[in-house]
């Protein structure tokens, strides 16, 4: 018997896109085993069931796409100039999936009844604010001002990649400097 | 065929409404949507319609949950305590559970993005209600003296737009108190 014949990491690529265009909900396990060539009962042997291909899916996202993103942080790049950089990392056009996050799409379908993606939620914000606290405390903010502009700086981050998919691109810019204009204008 | 808007009808809406918010538009089918709402399956292919439906649940929700808060606001007398109001109010709503999923025009926004036009036109006649309201408060808060930069008026009132957004994902992982201190933060920075 052959075992395995398939790159699962392959089968999660092909899945976060479905899984990001229609929905956790939205999308059926048939269109997983269209999309990745691999029939049903080999995706079940791998990830248990269409929860377990999520999942999986989620932490290739955070490794392959969020921890690149996020490094961006640790940049010696002026702070407006850094965080522009940053946020355009999510915003900016993507010929394979949808503009914005999706650790923060998935959250915004199940974050509230489903416990593993409110924890995967929490560990991505917790990382986000440490990263933004270090790269403003580096450009010479008080621990307590950095503290507030993280707040703010998440919370602008968060209404971005929500409201980018139904905006422009030069919108979603506007849109990022309009918000570091007013966070960001003691600074 | 027109649609008769009886009283029925909007008992059908409102329990439809609930469905999608908890679930989405994508993952309901007819057969959950009619058991849901205890009609036949034909009756949600040949009379209602998942799409008439849920375009009606969205109307509803505008209609009934955020036009009327939004005249409230615009008819205060208060400045920027009509905004703090406003969103402590939203954030009860989220976390009493009130709104049963988030808010439901982020979830659509973020679901069916630009995918449906007669959604679009929802998002629009919403999100323009919304951010002629903010200016209507941000003018008032600028004659009260509350904000300095009235020429910044437009800006504030794009930044607050986004609130909503933020607070629909931050719900989840924060308490009321933390998000009640957000709020006073954001609205802090407009002076």
């Amino acid at each position: 018997m052959r075992y395995k014949e398939y790159n699962p990491n392959s089968v999660l690529e092909k899945s976060i896109p479905l899984f990001w265009e229609h929905g956790f909900g939205g999308c059926a396990i048939k269109e997983i085993v269209e999309a990745t060539g691999v029939n049903r009962f080999s995706l079940y042997q791998e990830f248990e069931d269409k929860e377990g291909i999520l999942y999986s899916a989620l932490n290739l996202y955070h490794e392959r796409y969020n921890q690149p993103n996020l490094a961006i942080l640790k940049k010696d790049v002026p702070i407006r100039a850094l965080l522009i950089k940053f946020y355009d990392s999510y915003l900016s056009d993507h010929p394979q999936h949808p503009p914005g996050c999706f650790t923060i799409h998935i959250a915004t379908e199940l974050g509230d009844a489903n416990k593993k993606v409110k924890s995967v939620l929490d560990a991505f914000i917790s990382q986000l604010h440490e990263l933004l606290m270090a790269a403003l405390i580096k450009h010479k903010s008080t621990k307590e001002r950095a503290q507030f502009y993280t707040e703010q700086l998440i919370a602008l981050f968060c209404t971005s990649v929500c409201f980018s998919v139904i905006q422009s691109n030069s919108e979603r810019k506007a849109f990022i400097e309009n918000g570091l204009n007013v966070i960001l204008k003691d600074l | 065929m027109a649609r008769k808007i009886t009283e029925d009808y909007e008992e059908l809406v409102q329990k439809a409404q609930y469905l999608f918010w908890i679930n989405g538009y994508k993952s309901v089918t007819a057969e959950e949507l009619a058991e849901h709402l205890d009609v036949s399956t034909s009756t949600i292919y040949n009379k209602y319609s998942k799409d008439n439906l849920f375009i009606d649940a969205l109307e509803h929700y505008v209609n009934s949950c955020s036009d009327p808060v939004l005249t409230k606001i615009r008819e205060s007398t208060t400045g920027m305590e009509s905004f703090r109001e406003f969103f402590y109010m939203l954030i009860d709503a989220l976390i009493d559970k009130t709104f049963p999923r988030s808010c439901l025009m982020v979830n659509t926004v973020v679901e069916l993005r630009n995918e449906n036009k007669r959604v679009t036109e929802v998002y629009d006649r919403y999100f323009g209600n919304m951010r002629e309201s903010y200016i209507v408060v941000l003018k008032r808060a600028v004659a009260l003296g509350e904000v300095k930069h009235a020429e910044k008026v437009e800006e504030y009132a794009d930044f607050l737009l986004g609130v909503i957004f933020g607070l629909s994902i931050l719900y989840k992982i924060k308490s009321r108190e933390e998000l009640k201190l957000h709020v006073d933060a954001q609205l802090s920075l407009i002076k």
